[in-house]
């Protein structure tokens, strides 16, 4: 308690308050224009707020994180268009909503669940943090090796109607991870000599291109046969409140809990992140509907899932970050150089030395998420009549978006021709309808598992046996095993079905 | 009809992929003497950083940008360009106008990366203007939990047990030299595995999953404060002022150095006098206490400035050490 008072002192000013609202509103923009990220949000910040007190710039660098997380929901549920890789879950359900009139209903869910998926994890960030630090530690090369090959066992509930189309664009994606140097002896892979390919792909400009440009290409050869260009009808007239009811509210409390769950575990295990979450959850959450078939359809259980995981990604990703000083990801290691350079060091001692800015971080995470809550609400209704805007005037906008977001993630044109690539073959695949969500889990979970497993060798001397025999590694084997048993038998069920 | 025209569109720009990645500027010819003396002249000054944002090259670029600012009269524009180990930015500044608008500020690892193969040149492919600061903080750490009190204690641990104490570090990269170096040293051999990067290696070591780690102090720093690690030794000439009660492993009688100088570089063929300039106004900066305050906070590392010839030098000697010592580094 006489923390969060020092705390409060530290954040509870004007100034504080005003770099909240101003970085949770510009996260929002961030992450609602595709190509632009979260990431790229606090890139851009990070050196600003050296000169800055240090709890003003961890402040404005977290309201960036929170801000930019949740505006990805806004484009993906409008257009099909994830605004961040960590909306992409947000698109299956989201757009089709959209289509049925009811674009105001997912985006107050989407709201709704994004506050209290970055709630969710603030309790247990406050109240655990050096707790699960402490069983974070324990996860070493076997352990993570495990987790990775449970992750990829989650590509059968993401494959849709074809399994096997499912398989195809899962393997495509841990193919395509391997492109560039190896990340333990530095062997070049597919780089047919050129020294910018030796970096790999990105993972920015591959999403953007997987969701965004493909998403582009398609709706301009659709126009070519369409007479009219069809503006969306959005009613907002008839809203009220977040546009859903109670009762859908209650309906949705497992799915959110579990959801926020996940999205924390993923946080707290580094290299992983919000863009695996969403659509990991998305998977969890259909495997135990009672209605799988109507996910995709626009049933709200697939925003909760995806928005409820993606912000519980973020209190999860402080956990290590605070107590350990391990960034999980991109946006954290920011954070962590932005408290380095400020001469703090995240670690053991950060809860006693640094009580101010650890819960300053806190507060700002709660203060932020209401700040969305209403910074969102009440931009749902500039948000919808964006889809007035006809789609040739958009979407070449998006498209804009889409190649300067790509150039700025390491200022080299090659991730430009990256975002093209991956478009031209999100085109491919949904012409080809290869669902595109297993792809991308492939793509990050796979060099996880190769790195992992190539440690955990080294550590061994040579040695499959610890694999096994490391009790939490053990336990997630077993536990892929059972989801893969799970998802055969279903598939065979559905097989006799249909035979 | 379709298909073809989405094989054609992929071609395409798989083609284009190609060609952009060939284009290459061609160096422009030396900027006349005229605009060198004029040098900065207002305009903005470009200093490439080959890692992301947040790191500590990126912070070491930063911080001198921050103070060359009002020596020199303009905007000093930090800009990153990360990828394949620092070669992509490398390429970057490589390839650009020789105008002394853009310069590469990066370590070591440059000519590591030459000898490890992931690049073909080094150096020698730039004007080298200066070292902003050598970071002599490396130092062997292990858990506090563990038996070993000194260096000795350690070397005879392994003695005992060939292969199977871990040294963790990234194959290839600096700190696994520092750990072939100390094999050799000492005829010892440790079980030198990958587990990840700096902060990564903090968790393992403080999970007991690797038995020691090299890495400069103030990456250690929160954990040795914090009691959780103990220090063994530094590998430098001398104690550091900012930890002296840390003794240098040559004082225990094992001869082993290691640092990493951040200079700073030029295209090839830029006017020497804008080199002079930009070297004169790091020296100046690295004399002022609050910029060693910066970073002393930060990365727990005293300023030390080369000039051009001392760092030209230098970056020689290391390649020599470095190249002498290949097959002992890519084993």
């Amino acid at each position: 308690m006489e923390s969060l008072i020092i705390g409060a002192q530290a954040i509870l000013n004007p100034l504080c308050m005003l770099m909240i609202l101003f970085g949770v509103t510009l996260g929002i923009i961030f992450g609602a224009i595709p190509g632009l990220s979260a990431t790229m949000a606090l890139a851009l910040f990070l050196p600003i707020t050296y000169s800055m007190s240090p709890v003003a710039g961890v402040v404005l660098l977290v309201s960036l994180y929170i801000g930019g997380i949740s505006g990805g929901l806004i484009s993906a549920i409008l257009t099909r268009i994830p605004g961040t890789p960590s909306s992409v879950a947000t698109c299956f359900d989201g757009y089709p909503l959209t289509l049925k009139g009811q674009g105001p209903k997912a985006l107050g869910v989407g709201i709704v669940y994004s506050f209290i998926g970055t709630i969710m994890s603030t309790v247990v960030l406050i109240f655990m943090a050096p707790l699960l630090a402490k069983v974070a530690i324990n996860f070493g090369a076997y352990e993570y090796f495990a987790v990775a090959v449970f992750s990829l066992t989650m590509m059968a509930g993401l494959s849709g109607k074809s399994l096997v189309k499912g398989l195809i664009s899962g393997f495509l994606g841990c193919i395509f991870a391997t492109v560039g140097m190896d990340s333990i002896g530095s062997v070049q892979r597919y780089t047919f000599g050129s020294t910018q390919m030796m970096s790999g792909f990105n993972i920015l400009p591959v999403l953007i291109g997987m969701f965004a440009i493909s998403e582009i290409l398609i709706t301009a050869e659709e126009s070519r046969h369409a007479a009219k260009m069809e503006t969306i009808k959005v009613d907002i007239k008839g809203i009220k409140g977040f546009g859903f009811s109670w009762k859908e509210f209650f309906e949705q409390k497992w799915n959110a809990l579990i959801s926020g769950v996940i999205g924390i575990g993923i946080g707290i295990l580094p290299g992983i992140g919000g863009g695996v979450a969403n659509v990991l959850t998305y998977g969890v959450i259909k495997n135990r509907s009672k209605y799988p078939e109507k996910f995709g359809t626009g049933v709200i259980d697939g925003i909760v899932a995806s928005e409820t995981s993606n912000n519980a990604a973020i209190g999860g990703a402080l956990v290590p970050l605070l107590s350990l000083g391990i960034p999980g990801d991109t946006v954290t290691a920011m954070l962590l150089g932005g408290l380095t350079i400020q001469g703090i060091s995240p670690g053991p001692l950060m809860f006693t030395e640094h009580v101010d800015i650890v819960y300053a971080i806190f507060l700002t995470m709660i203060i932020g998420a209401v700040a969305m809550l209403f910074i969102e609400f009440y931009g749902l209704r500039v948000f919808a009549a964006l889809l007035k805007i006809p789609k040739y005037y958009l979407l070449p906008g998006i498209f804009l978006f889409c190649v300067i977001g790509s150039f700025g993630v390491s200022n080299r044109m090659f991730d430009v021709w990256t975002v093209l690539l991956f478009g031209a073959m999100g085109y491919v695949f949904n012409k080809l309808e290869i669902p595109g969500s297993p792809f991308i889990l492939g793509f990050i979970i796979g060099p996880l598992m190769e790195i992992n497993l190539r440690r955990g060798l080294m550590f061994s001397q040579g040695n499959f046996m610890p694999f096994l025999t490391a009790p939490i590694a053990a336990v997630f084997l077993v536990a892929a095993l059972v989801s893969i048993a799970l998802a055969a038998r279903k598939n065979i069920r559905n097989m006799r079905k249909t035979a | 009809m379709r298909k073809i025209g989405i094989i054609l569109i992929t071609v395409m720009l798989i083609a284009s992929l190609f060609t952009g990645c060939a284009a290459s500027g061609n160096p422009a010819p030396a900027a006349s003497t005229e605009a060198a003396a004029k040098w900065p002249d207002k305009k903005p000054f470009q200093i490439i950083v080959p890692f992301k944002t947040g790191g500590d090259t990126d912070f070491h670029a930063r911080t001198y940008a921050k103070y060359l600012e009002p020596i020199l009269g303009t905007s000093v524009v930090v800009v990153n360009v990360d990828g394949a180990n620092g070669s992509a930015g490398s390429i970057q500044v490589r390839d650009s106008k020789a105008d002394g608008y853009t310069a590469l500020f990066f370590h070591d690892s440059m000519l590591m990366n030459k000898v490890v193969e992931v690049s073909d040149f080094a150096h020698e492919a730039f004007d080298v203007a200066a070292t902003g600061i050598m970071d002599n903080s490396y130092i062997l750490a292990v858990n506090a939990k563990s038996p070993y009190k000194t260096l000795e204690d350690l070397i005879n641990a392994a003695k005992a047990t060939p292969g199977k104490l871990n040294y963790a570090s990234s194959i290839g990269g600096y700190t696994y030299y520092v750990g072939r170096q100390l094999e050799e040293l000492t005829g010892t051999d440790f079980n030198i595995v990958d587990a990840g990067g700096g902060t990564d290696r903090n968790a393992a070591l403080l999970a007991g999953k690797i038995d020691t780690n090299v890495n400069p102090y103030g990456i250690m720093k929160p954990y040795i404060d914090s009691g959780d690690f103990r220090v063994l030794a530094v590998f430098s000439e001398n104690r550091s002022d900012l930890f002296p009660e840390v003794p240098t492993a040559k004082e225990q009688g094992y001869n082993l150095i290691a640092h990493r100088a951040y200079f700073l570089s030029f295209p090839k063929g830029t006017d020497p006098k804008i080199i002079d300039k930009v070297s004169a106004a790091m020296e100046q900066v690295s004399k002022m206490p609050e910029y060693a305050t910066d970073i002393a906070k930060a990365y727990s590392v005293e300023p030390a400035y080369m000039n051009t010839a001392d760092t030209k030098a230098y970056l020689d000697g290391a390649m020599k050490e470095f190249e002498a010592a290949k097959d002992m580094i890519l084993k």
